[in-house]
């Protein structure tokens, strides 16, 4: 008994503490490094949040995000080095400067946005006494002709429905600024909320998912005809 | 001992290892605690370059508090730096005049109704009585824009030191926050 405390002793009194001073310094500069890293070229992050649905799950998947591609050696930034349509960045919150979003860019300056784009077949209407249902509507819904009244519902029916908040609102998108909208557009606070939102807040690009299902994030969007995509744009 | 292990134990290399480990901390200093910047333009005239018309080319050197925008900590006053929200690459300085919830009265580029500021926005204007491009030409602007707080003047010598932070007189008026609107609407006016 006696012997084995004094072999406790022994390694206790031949212990010493790490040195206070220089491991303080390498903590702190190895943080600094990491930070630089993250700041500068790749971060993994966890994005969770109901808001980019079908592209990453609400759970929180890990992502790797980078400022990379938006950045170019002179101060003076080229149009190309911009966000482009499409991109999923991750920017910070205009609500809250304290907390990042990551959306999807869908205009860039100069565009028209509508700011509710939800239209066409099946959508969803709140009534007057506040009771949401689901109605169909065809894509092509014909005024003039006497007989698809019966049938369809009709125009007169369409204006009395109280619309959706910035539905048919067209908006030109500032100098500078971009358009940040969620994949999931029924649930998702984004630039419909706050409006566009500066450059400057955009952070970093979305990459790629690594964490569930690992894939390369892509710039999604179609292209489409401006006369098929919508006729009220023209006029 | 492997070629890559004595290299790495020359003494040069490792006096050149030792000061590299430095310089990510000194990044991090510069862009979370303090740096130093130059101030260029007339927008901010009273408090930065008085006199531009009799030597435009000058500058002023302030030193820029970061940490406090790090701490998410803005007060109605303060100078700050933030990314001008037309030009991503361009850095300006003005002051805060108010903060969300407040209720500004715009000055003429936008229209007079008041404005009320939305959530983690804020009303920034120069202090200059000329026209500058402020809040009043962009409207309220994200605080994620801010980068910094003017912190002190280093820069000429003469006007060396700390920036008050003080709403200037024309701006004094216009701002009422959250709690005198309510107390107006409940009240009125006194």
């Amino acid at each position: 008994m006696a012997s084995s405390f004094s072999r406790f002793q022994h390694v206790f009194s031949r212990y010493r503490p790490p040195p206070l001073l220089p491991t303080t310094i390498r903590t702190i500069q190895i943080l600094a490094t990491l930070h630089l890293i993250s700041t500068t070229l790749v971060e993994l992050r966890i994005c969770t949040g109901f808001s980019m649905l079908p592209t990453l799950s609400q759970h929180g998947d890990c992502v790797v995000v980078s400022p990379l591609p938006y950045w170019s050696p002179f101060t003076e930034k080229h149009k190309d080095k911009r966000p482009k349509r499409g991109d999923v960045v991750v920017a910070t919150s205009p609500m809250d400067s304290r907390q990042t979003v990551c959306k999807r860019v869908l205009g860039i300056e100069g565009d028209m946005i509508e700011i509710e784009p939800r239209r066409g077949g099946q959508r969803k209407w709140i009534d007057n006494s506040g009771v949401g249902f689901m109605v169909d509507i065809p894509q092509d819904v014909e005024l003039e002709h006497e007989e698809n009244k019966e049938k369809h519902i009709t125009y007169k029916d369409l204006s009395i429905k109280p619309k959706r908040n910035g539905e048919n609102q067209w908006i030109k998108i500032p100098k500078g600024h971009v358009w940040l909208v969620g994949d999931n557009l029924s649930n998702s606070t984004d630039s419909r909320k706050y409006g566009p939102v500066p450059v400057a807040m955009v952070k970093g690009k979305v990459l790629a998912r690594i964490y569930p299902n690992p894939t390369w994030i892509e710039n999604n969007l179609k292209e489409i005809d401006q006369q098929t995509s919508n006729p009220q744009m023209l006029s | 001992m492997s070629k890559a292990g004595s290299f790495f134990r020359q003494k040069g290399v490792k006096d050149a290892f030792r000061v590299l480990a430095w310089v990510p901390v000194g990044i991090f200093f510069t862009r979370h605690i303090y740096s130093l910047a130059s101030v260029t333009g007339g927008s901010m005239q009273p408090t930065f370059n008085p006199n531009l018309s009799s030597a435009p080319l000058h500058h002023d050197v302030v030193l820029l508090e970061r940490w406090s925008v790090a701490i998410s900590r803005f007060r109605r006053g303060d100078v700050v730096t933030l990314w001008s929200p037309q030009n991503p690459e361009l850095l300006t300085t003005k002051r805060i005049i108010a903060l969300e919830g407040d209720l500004v009265n715009p000055l003429p580029p936008s229209p007079p109704t008041p404005i009320r500021i939305p959530p983690g926005h804020c009303w920034v204007e120069g202090d200059s009585k000329f026209q500058t491009r402020d809040s009043n030409t962009y409207g309220p602007i994200p605080l994620g824009l801010i980068t910094s707080r003017v912190a002190y003047i280093l820069w000429p010598w003469p006007r060396r030191g700390i920036i008050d932070n003080q709403l200037p007189t024309k701006s004094k008026d216009r701002v009422k926050s959250l709690g005198q609107t309510f107390l107006q609407s409940r009240f009125g006016e006194h």
